[in-house]
């Protein structure tokens, strides 16, 4: 504009240049070509005087830098054509937002010097580069305007912010999930950021995986991330991390949490397997067996959970018996087992313990049941023994155990009717008292006494131990003492066991035991053991342990005599002195053994002298090996020797390596097991054993297993050693439960505040609940279904509630929210009537409102006369004052109004408050002839503005 | 310093080991055989129970192929049944034994635990009573039978 009133008129003005200095405040500023360059103008007409001031000449820029929201002093050269001129006016012209400090014209006189210092102020928002900021403007009667332009630098500045929606994110498990994040470009250029999602495992996004995103300084852009939630993704919260990065740099990184739901986490597919199969060998005669598995493992419904098997089989040979055992397949009396965290219930093969003193170990064909409560136990037994082969005959097992707790100490009472059948039959009639109690240290001392009537006779047994356990510290010492010994279900007549294990430093520990035991059986008219180890153990590094370790232990028996043995006794004395070394590296372990002693033999049978020998008896073992989610590989060896009374070295060799479910990529990821066993025994002894194994998936759920094995140990009638084949197949199938598990409700809005689901009520969609560590994700008509335990409540996480709402309360697992107000009770002291007005201070009011359910919402004093409820549910409320810390006696005038908070606009109501009615006592009279002591004169009522019924 | 000293440590137990097992293979010898006094090289059926701690069925084979004197060697092979639970499992080891007094045998088979047999001799029948001791005290114990089977 200013170019097209300019007529260029012939002129020379020489410029010089003016290079000075700034001062330390100002910026030095340059000009291109260091100096201002001669400019030389021309007008067709040639200058007029009169209006050469309407010439404008455009000077080069002088040129400054700084940063956004800061001050620069530039340092402008005055025009050589002004050198000495008087009245030279300069006009500074700011650009945009670009401001100029000081008066913005000033006059320059001739003394003035060849620069002058302007000081530009840069705003916030001043983008990055090179702007003309203002123009300074010289002009002078009868002289053209020279224009200098200004020209800042303005310096870059980066600022990305990354602004996650902050509203809670909720997704059901196998469907998408909309993640908002919005970028902001904070600094003064414009920048391009490559935004990036780093999912949990097995999400997957739709739409943006790393996108290139420009954004112009002071812009927001919002962007929305669709992301995939995976079908088999667990209940609870999920992370979802958006980085945004300009190169190399990181310029925004925030994490948002996703609550993801997955409903078939705790659905009836998750139900009891059953499992089926079918398994065939010969063995090493060539006989076939068959062995039918039939199985149901797994959860019924909540948590209680079946466990039924049942198998049947022809007669087992060796050989097929351990193909069998190699293919997963395993002979078993039927049994039939619910379970839950308050009790179990066993039918068909069962069996339980009672005490040390009134059974161990019985078992048995019948039922088992088990109670579980916090502070009670019981546990009881009906079942009949297993009959012997051979025979049919069968006695009764029933006992009964209860425990309960008072405080800290257990008290505990059995009583047991058991026997069974065989070669050394038990049997056992008992009742016993026990207890267990808090003790020194931190132990707890437990006692039993029982009377025991068994085979042999009857006694007062009695048992009594101290033990503590601690993470690194544990104590058990135990004296027991049952007449009639593992003939009647005990472990032994007579046992004294002690056993240590101590952390003493960061890389020592110690741990020690010793035991004696005596007993009597119908094998054995006395059977007597002891023995101890001491082990103490050093690690080197955290993976590595070495240990040396000391043991002795020691029997003698004398067996009874029978039909074809005459009895006798004999005993062994075994002491051994040895080193282990433990570690590992990564997947890789090692475990090494080896040790050094004797043992001393007797025997005195009957009749005859004692004979005793002494040898040694040594044995190296090692294993080593690799163990991951490929499988498992191994390497054994283990030699041990000893020698015989005969002088015979008995060393025994074995070489073996095996693996377990290795994974054979080149089979399609089959996987495989197998072993490799060689021993070397004394003169011509061999044994080995070879066997290689396959797990086959052949259809969904179907699967076959095959084992082959040859081993030395089954040898047919002739003498040959075959390969036994053996083949299961098996099928597997998942079935519902029976109830699908979990609490199931809704989350409703309760508008009129009954804390009940009224119809018109709307459910709230997305509303986020918690049961301990399980969580759950309304849906669009706010039904839910949570799992975890059932004794838990179930609660709203309020942070997934609309602003305004909170939870409300709860009933028959609906879950009401209420919008939430603000309410105010002003209160408003009446005078007392013919007095003055009452003064009183009402800070300590308390105001109370009651719901309709009974729940209790208290008011804070927000002013001198205002009681405020900061959020107040909807719904109806009664009021209840107590002003009996205020310094004069009121009461609330009746009726006092309910309050009824409706909606989300705040709430605010009246009360008034009458003093009380005043009680003047008189005072005893002077000419009373009453006692002093006498109760006070009645007082007279004062007229009150409550009506009597309300004083 | 340390890490100098956790060497020097490693070293002279990897030597210890080394050391131990040597002695270990090598430390006993045999002496020369004698001629065998008693003839109970062979085949022999197993059977017996375990009464303690659990009730089990034995069945297997007693195979003596070396004799010295009154001592022998062999192996034993067992299946060992569970009467409660009907499991089955599957154990084997060496045997090393002598002859005691005029009737009585005395054996250690090395299978699960060494477990040590001693019997009366009648005949082709050894019948007596086995008791078994693992090393941290657990005991177990029943009874046997051997009977020589036909050739």
């Amino acid at each position: 504009m200013i170019g097209s009133l300019v007529r260029v008129v012939p002129l020379v003005v020489a410029l010089s240049g003016a290079a000075a200095s700034a001062s330390a405040q100002s910026v030095e500023t340059s000009a291109p070509s260091g100096n201002l360059r001669p400019t030389t103008l021309t007008t067709g007409n040639g200058p007029k005087a009169d209006s050469a001031s309407d010439i404008e000449i455009t000077l080069p820029s002088v040129t400054a830098s700084g940063a956004p929201r800061s001050y620069q002093v530039v340092s402008i050269p005055i025009p050589d054509a002004f050198a000495g001129s008087a009245d030279v006016k300069l006009e500074m012209v700011p650009h945009g937002e670009f401001v100029v400090l000081g008066p913005r014209t000033r006059f320059l006189t001739a003394s003035a010097k060849h620069r002058v210092g302007v000081t530009i102020g840069i705003p916030a928002s001043a983008l990055a580069g090179r702007l003309i900021v203002a123009d300074a403007r010289f002009s002078a009667p009868g002289s053209a305007t020279l224009v200098v332009p200004v020209e800042i630098d303005v310096n870059l500045v980066r600022q990305i912010a990354l602004r996650p929606g902050s509203a809670p994110i909720n997704a059901q498990a196998g469907s998408d999930v909309i993640v908002p994040f919005t970028i902001v470009n904070s600094g003064n250029a414009r920048e391009k950021v490559n935004v990036e999602l780093q999912l949990p495992s097995g999400w997957s996004s739709r739409e943006l995986r790393q996108t290139v995103v420009s954004i112009e300084p002071g812009e927001s852009i919002r962007k929305r991330a669709r992301l995939s939630v995976p079908p088999l993704s667990n209940t609870g919260s999920s992370f979802v991390r958006i980085v945004l990065r300009s190169g190399e740099e990181v310029v925004g990184d925030e994490t948002k949490t996703v609550e993801v739901f997955n409903s078939g986490s705790i659905g009836r597919q998750a139900g009891p397997l059953l499992m089926s199969s079918i398994a065939h060998a010969n063995d090493e005669n060539g006989r076939p067996n068959t062995l039918v598995n039939l199985s149901a493992v797994g959860a019924l419904f909540d948590s209680v959970r079946v466990d039924a098997r049942i198998s049947q089989s022809s007669a087992l040979g060796g050989a097929a018996s351990s193909v069998f055992a190699h293919l997963g397949a395993f002979q078993s009396s039927a049994s039939l087992a619910f379970s839950s965290p308050s009790g179990q219930l066993n039918l068909g093969n069962t069996g339980t313990s009672f005490s040390e003193l009134t059974g161990l170990y019985p078992y048995g064909h019948g039922a088992l049941l088990h109670l579980e409560h916090p502070d009670w136990s019981f546990t009881g037994l009906g079942a009949a023994s297993v009959a012997q082969q051979g025979d049919s005959i069968r006695k009764p097992m029933v006992g009964i155990r209860a425990e309960h707790r008072f405080g800290e100490v257990q008290l505990s009472t059995s009583a047991s009717h058991l026997a069974d059948t065989g070669p050394s039959p038990r049997r056992l009639d008992a009742i016993g008292f026990g207890a267990a109690a808090p003790s020194i240290f931190g132990s707890t001392f437990k006692a039993e006494i029982a009377e025991r009537r068994f085979a042999g006779g009857t006694g007062l047994g009695w048992s009594s131990g101290l033990v503590r356990t601690g993470g690194e510290s544990n104590e058990e010492f135990r004296v027991t003492h049952a007449p009639g010994g593992s003939d009647a279900f005990a472990r032994a007549t007579n046992e004294v066991v002690a056993n240590v294990s101590e952390k003493l430093t960061s890389r020592v520990a110690m741990s020690a035991s010793a035991w004696r035991t005596t007993d009597a059986t119908s094998v054995f008219s006395g059977l007597r053991a002891t023995g101890f180890s001491l082990r103490p153990q050093y690690a080197i590094r955290s993976t590595t342990t070495l240990a040396i370790e000391a043991r002795s232990y020691v029997f003698d028996a004398t067996s009874r005599p029978t039909a074809t043995n005459q009895g006798g006794g004999f005993g062994n004395r075994d002491e051994q002195l040895g080193i282990s070394l433990s570690t590992y590296v990564r997947q890789y372990y090692l475990n090494s053994s080896a040790y050094l002693g004797n043992v001393t033999r007797t025997v005195s049978p009957v009749g005859q002298s004692v004979v005793t020998d002494r040898s040694p008896r040594n044995y190296w073992t090692t294993n080593a090996g690799w163990s991951g989610v490929g499988g498992l590989l191994e390497v054994q060896t283990r030699i041990e020797q000893t020698r015989d009374r005969g002088g015979f070295v008995n060393q025994q060799t074995m070489f073996g390596i095996r693996g377990e479910q290795v994974v054979l990529p080149w089979l399609g990821g089959l996987r495989a097991e197998g072993e490799l066993q060689r021993v070397y025994g004394f003169g011509d002894e061999r044994a080995g054993i070879v066997r290689g194994g396959f797990a086959i998936p052949i259809l969904s759920g179907v699967a076959l297993k095959v084992d082959a094995e040859r081993n030395t140990i089954f040898h047919s009638l002739s003498g040959h050693v075959p390969w036994i084949l053996g083949v299961r197949f098996e099928h597997a199938l998942s079935v519902p439960m029976l109830r699908t598990p979990g609490t199931s409700g809704s989350v409703y809005q309760d508008l009129n505040g009954n804390q009940r689901r009224d119809p018109g009520e709307p459910g709230v969609a997305g509303a986020i609940v918690r049961r301990g560590s399980e969580t759950a994700v309304a849906n669009a008509s706010g039904k839910y279904r949570v799992g975890g335990d059932s004794r838990q409540p179930v609660v709203i996480d309020e942070t997934s509630l609309p602003d305004g709402w909170t939870a409300s309360g709860a009933a028959a697992g609906d879950l009401s929210v209420s919008l939430s107000t603000s309410s105010e009770v002003e209160l408003v002291v009446a005078p007392r009537s013919g007095i003055s007005e009452v003064q009183v201070d009402l800070a300590k009011t308390h105001v109370i409102a009651r719901d309709s359910a009974g729940r209790e919402w208290a008011a804070r004093m927000t002013g001198p006369t205002t009681a405020t409820f900061e959020a107040l549910p909807v719904g109806t409320y009664t009021l209840e004052f107590d002003l009996s810390e205020l310094t004069e006696p009121l009461v609330p005038r009746a009726p006092v109004p309910v309050l009824i908070v409706s909606g989300k606009d705040s709430k605010s109501i009246t009360v008034t408050l009458d003093p009380r009615p005043l009680r003047i006592w008189k005072g005893p009279q002077p000419h009373a002839k009453e006692p002093a002591n006498t109760k006070p004169p009645a007082a007279e009522q004062a007229p009150s503005p409550v009506p009597p019924s309300q004083t | 310093m340390r890490i100098a000293t956790a060497s020097r440590v490693r070293s002279v137990m990897v030597g210890v080991l080394l050391t131990t097992a040597l002695l270990t293979s090598a430390c006993l010898q045999s002496t020369s055989p004698q001629p065998s006094v008693l003839q109970l090289s062979g085949a022999w059926k197993y059977t017996g129970v375990q009464t303690a701690p659990v009730r089990a069925a034995l069945t297997g084979t007693l195979t003596i192929s070396r004799e010295s004197g009154s001592s022998f060697q062999g192996r034993l092979d067992l299946i060992s049944a569970n009467q409660q639970t009907g499991q089955s499992s599957v154990l084997g080891g060496l045997v090393s034994g002598s002859a005691s007094g005029t009737d009585v045998i005395d054996f250690d088979a090395d299978v699960d635990v060494v477990r040590r047999h001693v019997g009366q001799i009648v005949a082709d029948t050894i019948s007596g009573t086995w008791i078994g001791s693992a090393p941290d005290g657990t005991m177990s114990s029943g009874t046997f039978r051997v009977e020589r089977e036909p050739k």
